[in-house]
């Protein structure tokens, strides 16, 4: 069971909400992150508080509540970083986020081919 | 079975939020991302209970919301956050209502709509139709629509003028006009609104419109996209 697997589960069981339509909300979130990027990145760039701490905020709250905790662990450290102006830093959280996201991905990938296939390996 | 409408910008928290909701028998009007069309909504659906998450988009965030609507309305608010700020507490017990924190489980979301009371129960903000509540500092005043004469428009902020008062408040005149119910009001130019029973006479003067009003010195501009709807009320 990979770690995708196992957010699964705990989602489906503290909200009742389907592992279908979990995974659902789980493309949603990756592309909307994945969409954000450029923006994010010239916010950084132009060192826009603004539109960085509402945007992360926003990013927050969806993965806490899809229950990526070390998404919104590394969001939080992003919000801190632009609270205190120190863009480098939030630009090296954020790349690793990238990182972590892309990871959750794969294995959500993973799982659906998994579950596509019935596969005996899964 | 509750009716409750949920205000919150970010998309995949509002749809779980919705979708558990309904898996426990109530109706969701609908999710909207900001205070003006929650305000319509609020106005037109009358929800038992409202989910309002705090950053919102637009202008308005939720505790200002909040604050808005429990001066005109009979509904519960409850904050959705992401961390249990002291504001947000504070808020939370100042209005009467609660907080969930996310990440959110059904298990929070059941017990908030299980301890919400009986609407009958509920006396402190009794809605009537007659009468404006106007939030000011700490308290909340309650105007006759009738003893209202025009409202003025400045920046984020309006000035009612009643015949022996003004006051001003924190609030916009869209939100004004969308909780006239009896519309008594006409918007005349896009910093005035007039209650209609005071309008005395529509005057032209070099080729602009004013109104002249009843009990007041004021002349109140008329704004030519507006010049038609003035003409056409039955002046008494």
């Amino acid at each position: 069971m990979n770690d995708f697997e196992k957010i699964l589960i705990k989602i489906s069981n503290e909200t009742g909400i389907s592992k279908k339509k979990a995974i659902v909300y789980y493309e949603l979130f990756y592309n909307s992150y994945i969409q954000a990027q450029d923006m994010i990145r010239k916010s950084l760039l132009e060192e826009d508080k603004t539109y960085l701490l509402k945007t992360l905020h926003q990013l927050r709250g969806s993965a806490a509540n899809l229950r990526l905790e070390s998404i919104s662990g590394m969001i939080s450290l992003m919000e801190k970083d632009v609270k205190e102006l120190n863009f480098i830093k939030c630009k090296e959280n954020f790349d690793a986020s990238i990182n972590i996201i892309n990871e959750i991905k794969k294995q959500m990938d993973e799982y659906k081919d998994c579950n596509n296939e019935k596969s005996v390996d899964c | 079975m509750k009716k409750v409408l949920i205000v919150e910008d970010d998309f995949i928290s509002g749809n779980m939020l919705k979708e558990m909701v309904e898996s426990l028998g109530h109706k969701v009007i609908d999710i909207v991302p900001n205070a003006e069309k929650a305000l319509i909504l609020v106005k037109n659906t009358e929800p038992d209970l409202v989910f309002m998450d705090i950053n919102l988009s637009g202008e308005m965030n939720g505790l200002y919301l909040t604050e808005l609507l429990s001066g005109y309305y009979n509904i519960y608010v409850v904050f959705v956050t992401i961390h249990a700020a002291p504001k947000t507490i504070a808020y939370a017990k100042r209005f009467g209502s609660g907080y969930i924190i996310k990440p959110f489980t059904l298990s929070d979301i059941e017990t908030t709509l299980n301890q919400l009371p009986d609407k009958k129960l509920m006396v402190q903000y009794e809605k009537n139709k007659d009468v404006m509540h106007i939030k000011v500092d700490n308290s909340i005043l309650f105007i006759n629509y009738i003893d209202i004469i025009f409202i003025e428009s400045q920046a984020h902020y309006m000035i009612i003028h009643t015949k022996d008062k003004e006051y001003t408040v924190r609030n916009s005149l869209k939100n004004i006009l969308s909780l006239d119910e009896n519309d008594i009001f006409v918007q005349v130019h896009r910093s005035f609104v007039v209650n209609q029973e005071y309008i005395e006479e529509l005057i032209n003067e070099n080729y602009s419109y004013y109104i002249k009003l009843k009990h007041c010195d004021v002349k109140i501009p008329v704004s030519n996209k507006n010049i038609q709807k003035v003409k056409n009320i039955k002046i008494k």
